[in-house]
């Protein structure tokens, strides 16, 4: 087997790589490829070099699957990671609330509506970071980059639905100022954090757009709730159909991370986030197909992961050991 | 997979910061490097070596940059972090005092053990 041949083997056992990380463990197989075949102390003559040099690089598949121990681990840990919480926990939060509140004795029955959300907020942020601390733990960043940008927008969601923002579009009475300082300055370190994770990762778009998604979605989700109030009596009409939005909504909590932690194949991967979008893009652009913005927002996620996933993707010729 | 085999598998994080401790070199250097100074008792496949490498940067032991003079190769260039030299004093330390102790052991009353009776 020749290097090309070698290097060759060697990619396809890495292609579930970014291109970047791809391009990186190539470049540094072949130099140590080149270095050896320029060295004497392995022969006097080439073919003696290059025979020794093949022994010493051992199989291609064994160096492939060596590199995807250290840098692709524990797949079904970061599928269950993000299936678990979504699929199960997150939606029988409300209930575990009631539950705890009816067990305590807490009073949230009167007030029931600022008891209950003031509760609801804090116990999924909570419940957020704890997922954040075992993400890190398991140093697992495609999880991380998952839950990060969700507690960050929870937070957000937290402090306009309590008026602790200049811009308060609910009109409630704001918050203790305390309290706010507190949660504006939890927003300030998760967003420095999420952003340090963005540069650190730049190079794997995968993980930018996962990242950004919760971002652009949580954005058409506000602009289509403002648009829907400023409506008054004309109503949207959103389509009824068996499942329901909780249903759809779950369908894709269980195949969008099956889609994109599980598979190898970068394909399968980008249509994981693609399926992220699915419950926004059928639930949502039919109903507010007369409004141009709301629209464009809910098919912006789509076309960026069309366009980013199609960058990704395009194969290169050249070849991996000439220059 | 032999014991022995296992051992020296288990014992390669070790033995590449050792061989980084005299200074920072690549991956083909390190391999090199290590078989001279073991007089050919130590090698390792691309296949241990690389994963090893990388994985230790992951934990911080080691770390990388690339150099390259402009029209040639790069190389990736390994050296070893404040965090690495910590791991490999207390590597050498506890080596050290397990392969003493292994000897006492399997040493015993100084002769091989299928010629010993156990009474």
């Amino acid at each position: 087997m020749n290097a090309e041949e070698y290097l060759t083997q060697l990619r396809l056992q890495i292609k579930d790589f970014s291109p970047q990380e791809q391009a990186e463990l190539i470049e540094e197989i072949a130099s140590h490829i080149e270095t050896g075949e320029n060295d004497p102390r392995l022969g006097p003559d080439p073919t003696d070099r290059a025979n020794r040099l093949q022994a010493e690089l051992g199989s291609p598949n064994d160096l492939g699957r060596g590199l995807r121990g250290v840098h692709r681990p524990n797949r079904w840990v970061d599928y269950l990671l993000v299936a678990i919480p979504s699929l199960l926990v997150i939606p029988l939060m409300p209930l575990v609330i009631v539950t705890v509140a009816k067990l305590t004795k807490i009073d949230l029955l009167s007030g029931m509506e600022s008891s209950f959300s003031w509760s609801y907020f804090r116990v999924y942020i909570a419940f957020y970071s704890v997922l954040m601390i075992l993400c890190v733990r398991k140093r697992s960043v495609s999880t991380l980059l998952y839950w990060l940008p969700t507690t960050i927008l929870s937070i957000v969601a937290l402090l306009l639905r309590e008026g602790r923002l200049p811009w308060n579009p609910t009109g409630v009475e704001p918050g203790a100022p305390l309290e706010t300082s507190f949660w504006l300055v939890a927003l300030l370190a998760l967003s420095i954090w999420l952003i340090k994770l963005l540069r650190q990762h730049r190079n794997e778009p995968m993980l930018v757009v996962l990242a950004v998604l919760p971002l652009l979605i949580a954005v058409a989700n506000l602009v289509s709730g403002i648009t829907e109030r400023r409506l008054q009596g004309e109503q949207i009409e959103y389509i009824n159909f068996t499942l329901g939005w909780f249903g759809l909504h779950q369908i894709a909590a269980f195949l969008w991370p099956a889609l994109f932690y599980l598979p190898r194949q970068r394909a399968v991967r980008w249509l994981g986030l693609l399926t992220f979008t699915l419950p926004y893009l059928i639930y949502y652009t039919w109903p507010f197909r007369a409004h141009p913005l709301v629209l464009s927002l809910y098919i912006l996620p789509v076309v960026m992961i069309i366009y980013v996933a199609a960058r990704d993707l395009r194969v290169t010729q050249k070849p991996l050991y000439g220059r | 997979m032999s014991e022995l085999h296992q051992v020296r598998k288990g014992s390669s994080p070790l033995l590449i910061l050792s061989i980084l401790a005299d200074g920072p070199k690549h991956g083909y250097a390190i391999m090199r490097a290590l078989e001279a100074r073991s007089e050919g008792y130590f090698t390792m496949t691309a296949a241990l070596l690389y994963p090893t490498l990388h994985q230790m940067e992951q934990d911080g032991l080691v770390e990388s940059e690339w150099e390259g003079a402009e029209g040639t190769r790069r190389k990736k260039v390994y050296s070893i972090t404040p965090a690495g030299l910590e791991r490999l004093t207390s590597g050498q330390a506890e080596w050290k005092r397990f392969a003493e102790q292994l000897f006492r052991t399997l040493g015993g009353s100084g002769k091989p053990v299928e010629t010993r009776s156990l009474e």
